[in-house]
């Protein structure tokens, strides 16, 4: 399942961006999973686990797991709003010419590290 | 934490905001501008296995003449696919993908050499069949476009929500097979208008041909858009 090639991506970017910050261990990192693309979030953090002992940095760190709710912007009306479920359309007007704007992405947001330096 | 080293020892507040598919996004791009600059047309066929992508296609290629037409087929194991496309008359390629379930951007982009670009109007590229993970994996395509047989139930739009939202085209497929099944047409129409409002829906068989130009006026007309783009 895709929940496998996308654990792996989230250790690879968390890693690259820890070592970029000089860190030698990661203590949390806040992932944004977008309810657009149906990721098992059991399943995901199933994964999580089972790679990252490939990541020395990564070996304690506490993945938390945070859904995005799906917001469109409207085409015809300009404002943004939130959606329930699928079939998407504008909160306010109900136009169908609509973007999606958030919650299609599986986005590592921010961590907490260990550094060396003062 | 170990006292004496305390002061040693930070903690920092990292931003990260990156995306996890952002290297297949990144090479997908790529690939799109590439298509753009030639004026090739680029659809990116998805369903469940078995759901008809390759008979479809068999049934369609050599009609597509004058346009000329390459595919590119992905599956999990096996060239049987592509030898089935030979036969039709246009080059083919295929990508063995060794248990990924879908294809990636970096797989088509790599498969381009076996294509050549310079004479080509239409690229379709024949997914892993797979309703999930395709979905999600941006190959530089115009177009996804969803199959989805008489055989599977009314309720796949429902339950596999994310490709429905994301193709531009749905795709009955096995239209012959309705009249012997339990097959409730307008549960499935309805369910994919639930999913995406508006979305343009096709029915054909690729065995007794219903349907079958309805699908082909599709593509020539989304060919003949991509090179009006391409002055
Ligand atoms: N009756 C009928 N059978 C069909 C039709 N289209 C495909 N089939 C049959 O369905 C089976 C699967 O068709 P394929 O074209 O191989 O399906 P596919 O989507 O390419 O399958 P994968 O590549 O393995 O995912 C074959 O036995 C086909 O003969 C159709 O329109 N009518
Ligand atoms: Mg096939
Ligand atoms: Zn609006």
């Amino acid at each position: 399942m895709h929940e496998l090639s996308l654990a792996d991506e989230v250790l690879g970017i968390a890693d690259e961006a820890a070592a970029a910050a000089g860190a030698w261990e990661v203590l949390r990192v806040r992932v944004g999973v977008g309810w657009l693309l149906q990721v098992e979030r059991q399943s995901l953090a199933f994964y999580l686990e089972a790679l990252r002992r490939d990541y020395p940095r990564l070996r304690d760190t506490v993945f938390e797991l945070e859904e995005e709710a799906v917001r469109v912007r409207c085409r015809a009306c300009g404002e943004e709003t939130a959606q329930a479920g699928w079939g998407f359309a504008c909160g306010a007007c109900g136009s169908r010419d609509i973007e999606v704007v958030a919650g299609d992405l599986l986005e590592v947001r921010d961590m907490e590290v260990r550094t060396d330096d003062v | 934490m170990c006292e004496t080293h305390a002061e040693q020892h930070q903690h920092r507040h990292v931003e990260v905001h990156r995306h996890a598919m952002e290297a297949n996004d990144q090479v997908a791009a790529r690939l799109r501008r590439g298509f753009a600059a030639r004026g090739i047309l680029v659809l990116n066929l998805i369903s469940a296995p078995g759901s008809g992508k390759t008979a479809l296609l068999e049934r369609t290629l050599e009609q597509l003449s004058p346009l000329r037409v390459s595919v590119l087929v992905g599956d999990v194991e096996t060239e049987r696919d592509a030898e089935r496309l030979r036969h039709c008359g246009v080059p083919v390629a295929q990508i063995v993908t060794a248990g990924t379930c879908h294809l990636e951007a970096g797989m088509v982009e790599s498969h381009l050499a076996e294509v050549d670009q310079r004479e080509l109007d239409l690229l379709i590229v024949e997914n892993v069949g797979n309703l999930v993970c395709p979905s999600g994996f941006d190959l530089g395509e115009d177009a996804k476009v969803v199959l989805v047989s008489t055989t599977e139930g009314e309720d796949k739009p429902l339950k596999y929500p994310a490709i429905f939202h994301r193709a531009e085209l749905a795709l009955v497929t096995k239209a012959d097979l309705a009249p012997h099944l339990d097959f409730d047409r307008e549960a499935l129409l309805q369910n994919i208008q639930a999913v995406h409002p508006g979305m343009e829906v096709l029915e054909v068989s690729a065995r007794t041909g219903l349907g079958l130009d309805l699908w082909l006026d599709w593509i020539r007309a989304k060919v003949g858009e991509k090179q009006s783009l391409h002055v």
